[in-house]
This record gives C-alpha cells, sequence and structure tokens, in this order.
C-alpha cells in the first residue's frame, strides 16, 4: 500500500501542473484578439495596451507562465477586468456563502437519505422499500433548477407565499440567514440524498449477508446493535467516499441554486463573470475549484485505502 | 458408408427470432428497464418527427400573448406568443442531437484513446493518463462555464463541452478495460499465432472492449442531458430563437406567476427523458455486468 500512497502522492504535482497550464492558456485560446473582443467600441490603442499588459499577453508564454504562476502561488489571482478589484478578495467574500449552502445540502442529503437507505435495505422487497427507490429513482431525474423552480412556483400561485429573495449575512440575523438556506438546500439535497440511498440500500443488504453480521445475530444481540454497530459501520465506508466525490455535485448545485434564489455566492459568482467575460475571474475560480478538487480526491483514494484493508494495489 | 445427415443446428434459426427472444427476456427481468427504453423510443420518436407533430412553427410569433392551455394551444402560449405545445415537441429534437452528437463522439474518441493508452502504456500512458486526471478533476459545470468562457455561446462550443465532458470519463474506463483484456488467454494465444499489432486490437480486443464500454457510455447519458439543458437554462448553451427545454423554463422565469403551465412541461420533458435513459442504463448495466452496480 505504501507504494500506492507514493505514487498516488506523486501524481498531484503533475496533475496541478497540467491544470495550471490548461487555465493559463485559457486566455491565449480564445479565437480571435481578445483585447480587440474586450474593448470593442472604446478601444484606443493605449487602452489596448494597457489591456494587454493586464492580461499578461505583451509577452510571451514561456516568460509569462512564471510570473502568473508566481502569483498564484502568493494568492495573487490578478484583478477583475470588470471591478479592476483583486480577484480573491471577491472570492473570499463569496466562499462563506457557498460553503454555507453546500453544508446545509450535504447536511440534509445525510439526514434524510442514509436512514431512508438503511430502513429501504431493511425492508428489503417489501413496499417501503419498493416506494423508497422509486422516489430516489425519480429524484435523480428531475433538474435541480426545475425543481428549485417549482418549488418557487407551486406556493406562489396556490397559497400566494415566496420564499425572501435578497441576502441577510447570518450576523445581522442568524435565523433568518439560516433560513434562507433552507429551500436552497433542501432542493440541492433531493438528488444527492437519491444517490445516497441507493448507495446505503446497496452496501447495507451486502454487509448482512455478512458472517459476523450473523454471528452478532447468533449471538443475541438486539437488532438495533447488529444493523447500527456490525451493520451499518461497514457498509458506510464507500459512502463516506462517495461524500467526498459528491462534493462535485454540490459545487455544480451551487451554480443553479445561487442564481435561482439570488444567493451572491461564488456560483453566482462565476455564471456572471462567463456572462460579463471576466477572464481572470474565471481563471481564478477554474484553478482554485481544479486545486480543490485534486486534493479531495487525493484524501478520498487515500482514506479508502486505509478504510478497506482488503484492497489492494498493486 | 452411408452419409451422416449433418444434424440441425440451433443456431440457424432466424436472427431476427434470437433477438426478438432476447428482448422479450430482458422485458421479463427488467420492467423498469423497459419502461426507460419506452421513454427514451418515444423521446427519439418525436425527435424525429417533430415536424410532423406540431401543430404549427415553433418560432411563430402571435398576438395570443400568454395564454393558458386550450383546445389551439394544447400548452398554452408563451410571453411572445408562440405556441408552447410546438415549443415543447421541437425542444425534443435539439436535446436528442446533442446527446447523441456528444456520445457518439465521445464513445469513439474515448475508446480508441483508452486502447491506445492500454497498449503503449510506458511515458504515454502515464503522461496522458494525469491529462484525464486534470480533466476529471474540475465538475462538470466549472469545465463548461471555463469553456463558454473561451469559446462562446453557441450550439458548437455545447457540443465541445459534451464531448469533453463525457470522453475522459470513457477514456478512463476503456483503458482499465482494455488492460485487463490484454491480460486474457486469447490476445496471447493471438499473439503466438503472430498477429501484428492492429489485428490484435481491431480484431482481438476492440469487439471484446466495445460493449462494456457502451454500458458506461449509456449510465452517463443522463448526466450529459441535464448539463446541456443546465447550460441552457443559464443562457450560456442553446442560443434563442430555438426551443430547447432548459432555455424555456428559464424564458418563462418572469411570467410563472401568471402563466405557472411555463413552468411545467419542458420540465416534464426534460425530466422523462433523464428518467429514461437512467432506467435503460441502470437495466442495461445490471444486464451485462453485474459487477458495474457501483451506484
Amino acid at each position: 500500500m505504501t507504494a500506492y500512497i507514493i505514487r498516488r502522492l506523486l501524481a498531484v504535482p503533475v496533475v496541478l501542473l497540467m491544470l495550471s497550464l490548461g487555465v493559463f492558456f485559457m486566455i491565449r485560446a480564445i479565437p480571435g484578439d481578445v483585447v480587440d473582443l474586450k474593448l470593442e467600441r472604446t478601444y484606443t490603442p493605449e487602452r489596448a495596451a494597457a489591456l494587454r499588459a493586464h492580461l499578461g499577453l505583451d509577452q510571451p508564454a514561456y516568460k509569462q507562465y512564471p510570473k502568473w504562476i508566481g502569483g498564484v502561488v502568493t494568492g495573487d489571482f490578478g484583478d477583475s477586468l470588470v471591478t479592476g478589484q483583486p480577484v480573491i478578495d471577491e472570492i473570499w467574500r463569496r466562499l462563506p456563502i457557498t460553503l454555507e449552502l453546500g453544508l446545509m445540502t450535504l447536511f440534509m442529503s445525510l439526514v434524510v437519505g442514509i436512514p431512508a437507505g438503511i430502513i429501504a435495505a431493511v425492508q428489503q422487497n417489501r413496499i417501503s422499500d419498493q416506494a423508497l427507490r422509486l422516489v430516489s429513482i425519480i429524484g435523480l431525474a428531475i433538474p435541480t433548477f426545475w425543481l428549485a423552480t417549482l418549488v418557487i412556483v407551486i406556493p406562489a400561485v396556490t397559497v400566494g407565499w415566496s420564499p425572501r429573495f435578497g441576502y441577510i449575512e447570518f450576523v445581522d440575523d442568524p435565523i433568518a440567514n439560516l433560513k434562507q438556506f433552507a429551500l436552497p438546500g433542501a432542493v440541492g439535497a433531493m438528488g444527492f440524498a437519491a444517490i445516497l440511498l441507493r448507495l446505503t440500500r446497496v452496501q447495507m443488504l451486502e454487509v448482512m449477508r455478512q458472517d459476523y453480521v450473523r454471528t452478532a445475530r447468533a449471538k443475541g444481540l438486539k437488532e438495533f446493535t447488529v444493523l447500527g454497530r456490525h451493520a451499518l459501520k461497514n457498509a458506510m465506508i464507500p459512502v463516506v467516499t462517495v461524500v467526498g466525490l459528491s462534493l462535485a455535485g454540490l459545487v455544480s448545485g451551487s451554480v443553479f441554486l445561487e442564481q435561482i434564489f439570488s444567493l451572491p455566492g461564488l456560483g453566482r459568482y462565476a455564471v456572471q463573470s462567463v456572462q460579463s467575460s471576466d477572464y481572470t475571474a474565471i481563471q481564478a475560480f477554474v484553478l482554485l475549484i481544479g486545486i480543490v478538487f485534486v486534493l479531495v480526491n487525493l484524501i478520498v483514494d487515500l482514506l479508502y485505502a486505509v478504510l478497506d484493508p482488503r484492497i489492494r494495489y498493486s | 458408408m452411408t452419409a451422416i445427415a449433418a444434424p440441425e443446428l440451433p443456431v440457424a434459426r432466424s436472427f431476427a427470432g434470437k433477438q426478438a427472444r432476447s428482448f422479450a427476456r430482458f422485458a421479463r427481468t427488467q420492467p423498469l428497464g423497459t419502461f426507460g427504453l419506452t421513454l427514451v423510443v418515444i423521446i427519439v420518436f418525436v425527435a424525429v418527427f417533430g415536424e410532423w407533430l406540431v401543430r404549427s412553427d415553433p418560432d411563430a410569433l402571435s398576438n395570443d400573448i400568454l395564454r393558458s392551455p386550450n383546445a389551439k394551444h394544447w400548452f398554452g402560449t408563451d410571453h411572445i406568443g408562440r405556441d408552447y405545445y410546438s415549443r415543447v415537441v421541437s425542444g425534443a429534437r435539439i436535446t436528442v442531437a446533442l446527446a447523441v452528437i456528444a456520445v457518439a463522439i465521445g464513445f469513439g474518441i474515448g475508446t480508441v484513446l483508452g486502447m491506445a493508452s492500454a497498449w503503449a502504456l510506458g511515458w504515454f500512458d502515464l503522461f496522458f493518463q494525469r491529462v484525464i486526471d486534470a480533466l476529471l478533476a474540475l465538475p462538470g459545470i466549472i469545465l463548461a462555464l471555463a469553456l463558454v468562457a473561451v469559446f462562446g455561446r453557441d450550439t458548437h462550443v455545447l457540443i465541445l463541452i459534451l464531448t469533453l465532458l463525457i470522453t475522459p470519463g470513457v477514456t478512463r474506463f476503456a483503458r482499465g478495460t482494455a488492460l485487463s483484456l490484454l491480460n486474457e488467454p486469447y490476445i496471447e494465444a493471438a499473439q503466438a499465432l503472430g498477429a501484428g499489432t492492429p489485428r490484435i486490437l481491431l480484431r482481438h480486443l476492440l469487439p471484446n472492449l466495445l460493449p462494456s464500454v457502451a454500458v458506461v457510455v449509456t449510465t452517463s447519458v443522463g448526466g450529459l442531458l441535464l448539463v446541456s439543458a443546465g447550460l441552457s437554462f443559464l443562457g450560456l448553451g442553446v442560443q434563442p430563437p430555438t426551443a430547447e427545454w432548459g432555455k424555456m423554463l428559464a424564458e418563462g422565469r418572469d411570467y410563472y406567476l401568471h402563466a405557472p403551465y411555463l413552468a411545467i412541461f419542458p420540465g416534464v420533458g426534460l425530466s422523462l427523458a433523464v428518467l429514461g435513459v437512467n432506467l435503460f442504463g441502470d437495466a442495461i448495466r445490471d444486464v451485462w455486468d453485474p459487477r458495474l452496480r457501483a451506484l
């Protein structure tokens, strides 16, 4: 396993290098001249030169890349092409909102998905199992942005209720702050709870067939103890890794949920930056998310190797 | 010596009959999968024959603005008087077309690259797989946003995005499967008989590789549909006036209070499409290889 861990660790810098190269050459890959595209009617030679320098297009790539990556390492991702402010400041300001939404979503999916999966496994092939599985199949098929639309439209049309839009800071009103995340969190949780339900169910069914569970039953332990202490603990191993990998789903979800529920988080920032062609913001965003995910994938892989010693890596 | 009558081979029975029997078995053992397949067939049918199913030009404006569903406009009309039924029907076409193109390209390129990586190994494999790692590290929607930022909002860009989303996963899976298949005795036998590289790859490896790659591709179509409709919902995918379900949901947002039906029909179409491919994908995965049943 040591060899596997070393190999896995060695891959990380290579992947990060590829990622940074990809992000760096993003601006240079834009068809046509970015400076012309960006300035359009406000074009003057001075402005063009300034923007070129700002984007680092006045120097060849082999000179610019080390400079750019040096900035990135020290936390300087450049200034926004829209506001002129450092991009990283905006990202730090918006990060808590996306994190709170993500945590809310994750919490709700865990609280619903795992118990539902256990119930489905214990009641295998009975009505409740069939019903839960049906719900999870449907839950996976409904797009987040449609469900979000429906939970806003249906109450508005039927009972004249609609959620408050406009972001409330936690320090101003903690209850209202948490409340505003409840609905988007629940919408985002649906798809993920469906995945957790299916996975927990399959894993529990697998584990409940094992000898040590039969032994636990045979020695007269209560069914609750057997399920909780013996079965669930082992069934959760793959679930842990899926929760780690689900971060991707949370980020994707936040893009839509923040847009629809008017939450000024990172997902909304990403969409706005694309709409306003704020290239430095997009670069920073893609690179940071990429780094986070490379590390998350690494942790998940290592965790998997540690948690389940039966897995051998040659 | 009397001639022995050749025994009648069971193989000689009609190919069509065999297909029908194996389909009947699929329908019996996988009712949900069959339901999914039915949904997929219906949506593909609507996509192909949409021109004959619409009741008016889906892009034609009229003075009937925001009319509730009625005898003339089955699904009502939108904010500029377009017949919503015709738009929902014609929305199937772009959805199916994008998915089919992206799947075809991703399936082809992914299989070839995965096979090449498994056969070449060494530095090429090591380097190439790190590129795949980098692509897989990004959540799909982020990769998509970055590509829209670079190449603009356009249906061609959407095809590029969907292809780039599906190909790395297919490549990784094809490589893994090819690596294990290359250890099979029949590959060694072919080598011992002096078969060259192209022959081994195309005649021995590829036919055994394709079915499981096809299964994995099928299970990822649902996600592709969601990304493509999602980008269009954000205004970054299919551009007006083309009728596309995700974009229709976004266009209706300002009018939902007076015309809630605008929020229903495109969403139903999209969800049924995703449900169909998910159910069918799960079923053929279970039939083909129960070991792949991860989620």
